[in-house]
């Protein structure tokens, strides 16, 4: 299964005081906090490991439907991390997921799937649009046509919807400040 | 505490994070922080960081869990207000 998380680094900067007191402590465990502490930019790894977390928590949802606030039970490794991308492992309850992150633009981008076999495979699209549309942007690149529109359940989980078949694909959608992320499952 | 005075006080809190004035302005119990205010998740630490300095107490992590709505934070204010 597939997740995604976009982070508008920009509105980030203005929307979240992350020096504020208790504010790392309840996102993050010690050995994050440490990664923080420690990176050359603090503030572009507290949105890394966010958007990690948050990218998995969309894989977890759509399996459970449950609905948890729960960072701290989401424990992010780096295993690369260069200036523009990352990528990693999030354990979460004993389970492993794998992520992959992009700097582009002023937006961390990352993306994440149940296994590492499936990472690879993953088609992230990234935008930057004034008007935020998934649908303007999936029919730009092709995902969705006339027969295929994009579909959400009755828990707002999103998937493609081929009109023709009846055919569902799960697709990850993320939107934050005038940056969409997309992840879709291959073979869409 | 009465609903009616927590919705309040919690109005003034989540004002800064709402998206949905609207959601804003009809606010009740039922009220979602994510769903119906569009209050960013990364936020949603800002509004228990918030609670606990206003009511001054301390919100474990596995209270934090389920602080997704309205009743959510009054059960959880209410509980803490009477350990005091």
């Amino acid at each position: 299964m597939i997740g995604n998380d976009i982070v508008d680094l920009q509105l980030a900067a203005k929307e979240s005081r992350i020096n504020r007191k208790g504010f790392l402590d309840k996102l993050f465990l010690p050995e994050e906090k440490k990664l923080i502490q420690d990176a050359v930019q603090p503030s572009l790894m507290v949105w890394l490991l966010w958007s990690c977390k948050e990218a998995v928590y969309k894989i977890v949802n759509r399996a459970t439907k449950e609905r948890v606030y729960a960072p701290h039970h989401y424990t992010c490794q780096l295993h690369q991390l260069s200036k523009i991308s990352a990528s990693g492992v999030v354990s979460y309850q004993s389970q492993s997921f794998y992520f992959q992150s992009r700097l582009i633009g002023a937006a961390i981008h990352t993306h994440a799937t149940s296994t590492a076999e499936l990472l690879p495979k993953v088609k992230p699209v990234t935008a930057y649009q004034l008007t935020p549309s998934y649908t303007v942007l999936l029919q730009q690149v092709g995902i969705l046509s006339s027969q295929k529109i994009l579909y959400k359940d009755k828990q707002g989980i999103p998937y493609i919807l081929d009109q023709d078949n009846g055919r569902l694909v799960p697709v990850s959608l993320s939107h934050h400040g005038n940056y969409i992320g997309v992840a879709v499952l291959p073979n869409f | 505490m009465e609903p009616s005075i927590f919705i309040e006080q919690i109005r003034e809190i989540v004002k800064p994070y709402a998206k949905n004035s609207d959601a804003l302005a009809t606010m009740n119990v039922s009220t979602d922080f994510i769903n119906d205010l569009k209050i960013n998740s990364a936020n949603l630490v800002d509004v228990v960081l918030d609670v606990e300095e206003k009511y001054d107490i301390v919100i474990q992590n596995e209270e934090m869990e389920r602080m997704l709505n309205v009743q959510a934070a009054m059960d959880i204010v209410t509980t803490k207000l009477k350990e005091k």
